[in-house]
């Protein structure tokens, strides 16, 4: 039985001779048709497959180098860092504008976006990616045009906020002095974080956000009538109203700069005079806040144990975490709050973390809360030298000194503030009191730091 | 002008007069220029006739022929088993039929040539020529084939026209051996039922087993 029989079941195919008679057809026909001619036209044929898979593979390769060109290129410009360039003002090599002296200074970046700086404004282009910048306002108010591309993202941080940007319009104003943030978003979606933010708020277009962390204020409400923002390159923003009578560069008349008066400098005979209170303003006193728990909190004296860690976070160089969470907690809750060593440790993260208004602050509160202590002795001296370092007249860090030599005249300063006394009392030609401080100093410290430029001052005398 | 010296290496090169089929495949597979046009006149033959058996009449079997060699050439170095040669033509003579059976669909789907000009001629009465009743009958029994889906088709033809082993055709079309089986049972029950229909083959087949039985009796 053939295997055909057993598909059947063991039956004989009844089909069979007409399968037998197709293939003694097919038998019966030639072999061999084609001959010499056909290998020929095979031959033929099989180099014509050979030129059309090399034509096909160098296409193949062709288009390959394209996309991986493409694609390189693609990647070099994704991993390529946005350069900027200032113009306007003079800003130090790291990216840092001091002051912003004229109307409006820009910041042009390569991908098109652009910053506007008012006068009066600092800011720091603290670092560049491919995909966007990190900017610190210090102060002062700045104008945003950030061009969308994909997965841009752009930072600004004013005091303890963070505003993140992909792509849109937007004005940000800080003042450092009393802590107050606006943040006005003409079009676009920015997200703001920080104090009582809780993760962040999302703004719309035509919203404006104002924050005041020290009173637990937080509010989105419609923009007012805003001035329009000054045109940057970024992308066209609104269009100027011809009637809006102040210019681009001048300041907001709608909403006045939340920027107060610097404190007051003191006299050279008196007690140096503490910071006036923030001047109020009714706009945010009569609103109603948009996280009644951030207000519950304001005001409310700090946990005992807050801040327990801060003297270890110092200790290794952590001071942004601290000026956060004193931040989050509120400023004048900690200041009014905190026990004197917490507060030495606040003042020193913010003379650290180069935020010299709070640290002048926290010093001269330390001072108030705990008189006669060494503490605030040493408060006194450091307000000295942060008068100093912010290159004010020598007139505002003189009386600190003096008064630090009274509070402590054998205190771990008393040799420093001798010196400093000296040094911003010899700039002066002739000064008989640079003298009498050059003897005391070189009779009190012989072998200080200051003692040649005692001599010096004694040895020019005539 | 100075002669740079060249090393060049050579392999062993294939002879034509060697008849196994795998020194052959060996050869092709590679790719040794010398062996394709001993590849061709060997197997020439074997591709034209299997080529005639799984087509049938009235196709340019130099055509397919031509096909076959050029699919053939272009992927037999890929050959795993050089035992296979000859199935491996065998397979690619099945794909490049099937997919001519599929254009001829296509043409005669869009009324072009090959049977979409011209109804089916009438079954001419049979004349007592021999070998024009014999050509009428297969040109008649493949037409009946042609009614078949491709697939059903290729796998008749294969089993019962060129015999292939049920293994080997179910390898060939991409199925099981029972699932082989069952589907040829299938087509083998409709073919029969076509033939039975067509008054010529069912003579053609009476004849024959009245012919078988007159053997069998003295």
């Amino acid at each position: 039985m053939s295997d055909d029989d057993k598909e059947r079941g063991g039956a004989p195919d009844p089909l069979a001779p007409l399968a037998d008679l197709a293939r003694a057809w097919a038998d019966a026909g030639p072999q061999h048709p084609g001959g010499p001619g056909a290998w020929a036209e095979l031959d033929a044929g099989l180099t014509r497959q050979v030129r059309r898979r090399r034509a096909q593979w160098a296409l193949a390769g062709a288009l390959g180098l394209v996309l991986v060109a493409a694609a390189g290129r693609g990647v070099w410009l994704r991993h390529q860092r946005l350069t900027y360039a200032i113009e306007g003002a003079d800003a130090r090599t790291d990216g840092y504008i001091p002051r912003v002296v004229e109307p409006l200074a820009r910041v042009r970046f390569s991908d098109g976006s652009e910053v506007g700086l008012e006068h009066g404004s600092r800011a720091w282009v603290v670092a560049t990616g491919a995909d966007g910048a990190q900017l610190r306002l210090e102060d002062g108010r700045a104008h945003f045009a950030v061009v969308h591309r994909p997965h841009a993202h752009w930072t600004v941080e004013a005091g303890p906020f963070v505003v993140s940007v992909t792509g849109t319009k937007f004005d940000v104003e800080w003042s450092g002095t009393n802590d107050r943030l606006r943040v006005h978003l003409r079009s676009g979606v920015v997200t703001v974080g920080g104090p009582q933010t809780r993760g962040g708020v999302t703004l719309l277009p035509g919203q404006v956000l104002e924050a005041r962390p020290d009173e637990g204020i937080l509010r989105v409400e419609p923009a007012p009538a805003d001035p329009p923002a000054p045109p940057l390159r970024g992308a066209p923003l609104e269009k100027a109203s011809p009637t809006a009578a102040p210019s681009a560069t001048s300041p907001s008349a709608a909403a006045p700069p939340l920027t107060s008066p610097p404190p007051a400098v003191p006299g050279p005979a008196g007690e140096p005079a503490p910071p006036p209170p923030p001047a109020a303003d009714p706009r945010l006193l009569h609103a109603a806040p948009v996280r009644p728990r951030a207000l519950a909190l304001a005001g409310a004296p700090v946990a005992a144990g807050f801040g327990s860690d801060w003297r270890a976070e110092i200790a290794r160089g952590e001071f942004e975490p601290i000026l956060h969470e004193a931040a989050a907690r509120g400023t004048e809750s900690c200041l009014r709050s905190l026990p004197s060593d917490r507060l030495a440790v606040l003042g020193d993260a913010a003379r650290y973390g180069g935020q010299t208004d709070l640290a002048r602050r926290v010093l001269q509160a330390q001072r108030a809360r705990f008189p006669g202590s060494s503490a605030a002795a040493e408060a006194t001296f450091l307000l000295g030298r942060l008068a100093e370092d912010a290159h004010e007249p020598g007139s505002v860090a003189l009386p600190w000194y003096e008064r630090y030599l009274k509070e402590a005249p054998t205190g771990v300063y008393a040799a420093e503030a001798l010196g400093r006394q000296m040094l911003i009392l010899g700039g002066r030609a002739n000064d008989q009191r640079a003298r009498e401080i050059a003897r005391k100093y070189l009779e009190g410290y012989p072998r200080g730091a200051y003692v040649a430029q005692a001599r010096e001052i004694l040895e020019g005398a005539p | 002008m100075a002669v740079i010296p060249r090393l060049i290496l050579v392999g062993k090169s294939f002879r034509g007069d060697e008849g196994d089929d795998v020194a052959l495949a060996e050869a092709l597979i590679r790719r040794d220029p010398q062996a394709t046009f001993v590849a061709w006149t060997r197997l020439h033959g074997l591709a034209v006739g299997t080529l005639r058996r799984l087509a049938g009449p009235g196709n340019d079997i130099d055509d397919l022929a031509q096909e076959v060699f050029l699919r053939f050439f272009r992927y037999v170095h890929k050959l795993r088993d050089p035992k296979a040669l000859r199935s491996f033509l065998i397979g690619i003579c099945l794909r490049v039929v099937r997919g001519e059976m599929r254009q001829r669909w296509l043409r005669r789907f869009l009324r072009l040539t090959d049977g979409g000009d011209a109804p089916e001629p009438a079954v001419p009465a049979r004349d007592g020529d021999g070998a024009s009743d014999a050509r009428e009958i297969v040109r008649r029994y493949y037409a009946i084939l042609d009614r078949l889906s491709n697939e059903d088709r290729s796998l008749y033809v294969a089993r019962h026209v060129e015999r292939l082993p049920l293994t080997e055709v179910a390898t060939l079309h991409g199925l099981s051996d029972s699932t082989a089986r069952r589907h040829l049972l299938r087509i083998a029950r409709r073919v029969a039922a076509m033939v039975e229909a067509d008054p010529a083959l069912s003579a053609y087949l009476a004849e024959e087993e009245q012919a078988r039985r007159g053997k069998q009796t003295p």
